[in-house]
């Protein structure tokens, strides 16, 4: 009952809540002087108070449901996991993966930040084509690139010297 | 009103709209053709195209068009396989996927068509009947009226969620707190943002949206890796004669009707709609034992009652700006992006550009006939895609969307945060929707019931009892109306169990 995914869940927002709730006057800022009824009708901590008491009380009925053995309707949005064949690691790699592209897109720049991301998330879902594999890393990237920038005229990050390869290349298209 | 309608029947009338909706039609179908790749997912990866193209009348019924063809499309692997490729097809499979058993693959995908297109045309034309009374009374709603309606809708939306009641009301709970981290809406105090600049303005939607409805899926297929390889889909038999088409029409217009009324009731779906739609056929029909046999009615039953609920949704959402599912949460941020804001005052303020929307929305039916038509064949081949190739792909569009909402690369960092969030919760079979939906509504309800606050002064329950009957009407019958389509869900629950064994 313990080890199952939904009581972790409950359990952990049972006490993120919990905390919350308790050093709520800390994680909320006051007004710096008192506001009239007209300009502040409520006080800022009144709605997140009550709510995160809903919360508190709505996760450890469940918990208290779930200690008592109570049986409720169940109804499977996704089969237990049964880790076999590594998908743990694959999905901690992608974890990884996916956070070090976010906090590398500004430095990188879009293109080699998309291609990173594009040729390992490929490699990590079982993709055994190369040529497919670095022709859409490579292709798709820059179409996106051409579109959101030339067609959308949008920024998107990248570095100094790819782009002065790409404007002089970009001005060469018909403008929308 | 009238004058909104005809003005808007002038300004939906433009080409360039119809090439987007036909482009968020294909792109729909095709989302909804692979199994495992949602309606929901697509059109949280494609909605920042629609936001970025600047103009209301494009980027909405784009998001229409992938909308409407992405629920047909996930007919086309629940026939073909025995997998539904999104939730509201999974009625469709019963008889579906036995025709394809008996040789008439074909049959059923043009029937599937025929009863999604009547059905929403029909269901969209009421949809525009519906609106206008609708929209003229809420416009003599204030604050305390819109707090109660905004109470009933996410008390319906979490009694109605996937499983038990607790999770769908914890689930409540955590989307409405997160709505309150960034400036309080009256004294602009900040809150749960620990000094960071990038929280005051609070978490943004189109990465929280992206991150619970496409992450998920993506971490998912990761973890599974590519199994894809060796399904074989045949698009067999004969096509759909007019004759059959004309037997069925009586279940189409009883399915129409049941998945309007469904539309218009915040936090049911397609999914409940297609259940009660094919429940309905069997129990009318004079042969009930051949439901699950591979009978045809079974297909226009379920079909037409999952399309029907497109329209009747933007009932509540443009008339009171609330959501009623995933796919209208998703559309109520096209629609706030675009700088629209569903709610009593849209149809005073952009009458016109509404209707618009909503007239092309009729058309585009016409369209999706067309191209659904045609273009069966080719998706009845898209179900073999690797996911191993779109899955990069999509995970890249992901990223580029929420980056492209504020050029905020903090964005990126919440859309994983939230994808990992969004993955916890389907492993603890904890259903989404419910936080959506108390983040988008969790504010407002705050703003609107502070003005509540302010308008009765020092003796509220004189006010709520005297000058405010309406809403107290309707703040004492949510729990009662909560608890009846609670009973009425669990109901449909263990039928849908029972019946899949």
């Amino acid at each position: 009952m313990f080890r199952k995914a939904d009581f972790r869940l409950v359990a952990a927002v049972l006490l993120l809540a919990t905390v919350a709730l308790v050093f709520g006057q800390w994680l909320i800022a006051e007004p710096p002087i008192a506001l009239s009824s007209d300009i502040s009708p409520l006080n800022p901590r009144l709605f997140p108070g009550l709510v995160l008491f809903g919360i508190v009380v709505v996760a450890g009925f469940f918990i208290a449901n779930r200690i008592r053995g109570a049986d409720d309707l169940e109804v499977e949005l996704e089969p237990a996991l049964a880790d076999d064949d590594g998908g743990t690691k694959r999905l901690l790699g992608f974890l990884a993966l996916v956070v070090v592209c976010a906090l590398a897109l500004n430095t990188l720049g879009f293109l080699t930040t998309m291609f990173v991301l594009m040729l390992g998330t490929s490699l990590l879902v079982g993709n055994d084509s190369i040529a497919q594999i670095i022709g859409f890393s490579i292709g798709l990237p820059f179409v996106i690139y051409v579109l959101v920038t030339h067609v959308l005229r949008t920024s998107l990050p990248e570095l100094d010297a790819i782009e002065s390869v790409l404007v002089p290349l970009l001005g060469l298209l018909p403008s929308f | 009103m009238l004058e909104a309608l005809l003005a808007g029947f002038e300004a939906a009338l433009r080409v360039d709209t119809f090439v987007w909706v036909s482009a968020g039609l294909l792109l729909g179908m095709l989302m909804g053709a692979m199994p495992g790749f949602t309606t929901t997912m697509g059109m949280s990866v494609l909605m920042p195209v629609a936001f970025l193209v600047g103009d209301p009348l494009i980027g909405i019924p784009f998001l229409i068009g992938v909308y409407k063809g992405g629920i047909y499309g996930g007919s086309v692997p629940a026939i073909l396989i025995s997998m539904p490729g999104t939730a509201a097809s999974v009625v469709t499979v019963m008889d579906g996927h036995e025709l394809t058993k008996k040789g008439q693959a074909r049959k059923a995908l043009d029937m599937g068509l025929a009863a999604s297109v009547i059905s929403d045309f029909i269901s969209d034309l009421l949809t525009i009947v519906l609106i206008i009374p609708v929209a003229a009374i809420v416009l003599g709603f204030g604050p305390p009226e819109i707090a109660a309606i905004m109470f009933m809708s996410l008390v319906i939306v979490a009694v109605t969620a996937t499983g038990p009641v607790l999770k769908g009301l914890l689930m409540l709970g955590v989307g409405f707190w997160l709505s309150f981290v960034g400036a309080d809406p009256f004294s602009a105090m900040e809150r749960y943002t620990f000094g960071t600049t990038e929280l005051y303005d609070g978490f943004h939607l189109i990465p929280m949206l992206i991150g619970l409805f496409a992450l998920p899926e993506i971490f998912n297929a990761v973890r599974t890796g590519d199994r894809q390889r060796g399904r074989i889909a045949s698009l067999v038999g004969e096509r759909l004669s007019w004759p059959e088409l004309k037997a069925s029409l009586r279940t189409i217009f009883r399915s129409t009707g049941i998945g309007t009324a469904v539309g218009l009731v915040p936090g049911l779906g397609q999914t409940v709609a297609a259940m009660m739609g094919y429940i309905a056929a069997k129990n009318a029909s004079k042969h009930p034992e051949t439901f699950g046999k591979g009978d045809i009615d079974g297909v226009a039953a379920a079909e037409s009652a999952n399309n029907a609920v497109n329209g009747p949704t933007m009932v509540p959402l443009l008339t009171l700006g609330i959501p009623g599912d995933n796919v209208t949460a998703l559309l109520l941020g096209a629609f706030m992006m675009q700088g629209l804001r569903p709610g009593p005052t849209l149809f005073e303020t952009s009458g016109s550009i509404v209707f618009a929307i909503l007239i092309v929305m009729l058309f585009a039916n016409l369209i999706f006939w067309v191209i659904g038509y045609y273009t069966i064949p080719l998706f009845s081949r898209v179900v073999t895609i690797k996911k191993s190739l779109l899955i990069p792909i999509t995970i890249m569009l992901a990223f580029t969307g929420t980056y492209l909402a504020r050029s905020n690369p903090f964005d990126l960092i919440t859309l994983i945060g939230f994808g990992v969030l969004g993955l916890a919760a389907r492993r603890a079979s904890f259903d989404v929707m419910p936080m959506v939906m108390g983040f988008i509504l969790g504010r407002e309800l705050e703003y609107s019931f502070g003005q509540t606050v302010s308008l009765a002064g020092d003796n509220f329950l004189q006010f709520a009892l005297t000058e405010r009957l309406g809403m107290t009407a309707i703040v004492v019958a949510t729990p009662i109306l909560g608890t009846l389509i609670g009973l009425r869900m669990n109901r449909l629950r263990r039928q849908e169990l029972i019946r899949g064994g």
